[in-house]
């Protein structure tokens, strides 16, 4: 199960917190409690489906945690990770590669979520729906808003 | 000219990581996740068989009381002297046939052996000259 499904558990991860140390902490996270929960999976959905649902609660929480704490601090969760994607070299694409990041941190988590599982995953908006439980509708209603806000900033930026 | 996503080729795996970070990654998950799991087994069966124990060690505590708080008919009847059976049958109404009729030994059930017996006729007169005949109830 490990080996099968790390990588993209990861890169999934990866995607929302940016930073690879927080994104190993909440990978492994993701596998210890789908391990100590194995007997909970009824198999209705994909394994690859469940696990993704375990990855998608650790990193929400672990934003909402992190939002919290940037109260006292005057600066949203999002710049720290802008800043990070600027200095240090953790990007593989270009310029324009970069440019998208930076426009995707100034999404909401929920729909930055979405927007990663359907444009980098290339996921089917059922499988989105089951992994976060939420209609097709909905979910394609807040794919078009991202859509929409991203091409915006690369175009004033 | 405005920029469309659909225009872009999305990059699947935009961030780097180390090489052979997905090998040490394999073995930091199982190392976590396997001991957890047979440490868990063993707290489980701590808590199942210690109530067990328990149970068993009272039952066992519990019998030997029992056993040492209880002696048995043969223990009672021992601990009593010869000289209180005797004053209790004294003023009991068993008669000599009740106590004959109630004990085990054959040699006194049975006295067709008496007959067989051949006393010299002094012996005889000796042997009744020891009993009290005023107290026999004839």
């Amino acid at each position: 199960m490990i080996k099968s499904y790390q990588e993209r558990v990861y890169w999934h991860v990866r995607k929302m917190v940016i930073d690879h140390d927080d994104a190993d902490d909440l990978t492994q996270n993701t596998f210890i409690k789908a391990w100590n929960n194995l007997e909970n999976f009824r198999g209705e959905s994909g394994l690859y489906t469940w696990l993704y649902r375990i990855a998608t609660n650790e990193c929400l929480n672990f934003l909402k945690k992190k939002n919290r704490w940037k109260v006292f601090s005057m600066s949203n969760y999002s710049e720290v990770l802008e800043n990070k994607l600027v200095d240090s070299d953790m990007i593989s694409g270009d310029e324009i590669e970069i440019k998208l990041q930076k426009a995707l941190l100034k999404l909401p988590d929920k729909q930055r979520l979405v927007f990663n599982m359907k444009y980098f995953d290339e996921m089917k908006f059922e499988d989105i729906a089951e992994v976060t439980q939420t209609s097709v509708g909905a979910l394609k209603a807040s794919y078009h808003h991202a859509v929409k806000k991203i091409e915006s900033f690369l175009n004033e930026n | 000219m405005n920029k469309k996503l659909d225009d872009m080729k999305p990059i699947k795996h935009p961030f780097k990581v180390e090489d052979g970070y997905f090998d040490e990654l394999t073995k930091n998950i199982q190392n976590k996740v396997i001991p957890e799991k047979e440490v868990s087994t063993v707290f489980k069966w701590q808590w199942v068989l210690a109530p067990v124990m328990i149970l068993v060690i009272t039952f066992f505590i519990w019998l030997n009381l029992n056993q040492s708080t209880t002696p048995n008919s043969q223990e009672l009847i021992a601990q009593v002297s010869t000289t209180d059976i005797i004053a209790y049958l004294e003023y009991s109404d068993l008669s000599e046939q009740d106590l004959l009729m109630l004990t085990n030994d054959e040699t006194l059930q049975d006295l067709s052996d008496i007959d067989e017996i051949n006393l010299e006729e002094t012996d005889l007169e000796d042997l009744m000259n020891n009993f009290d005949l005023n107290d026999l109830d004839i």
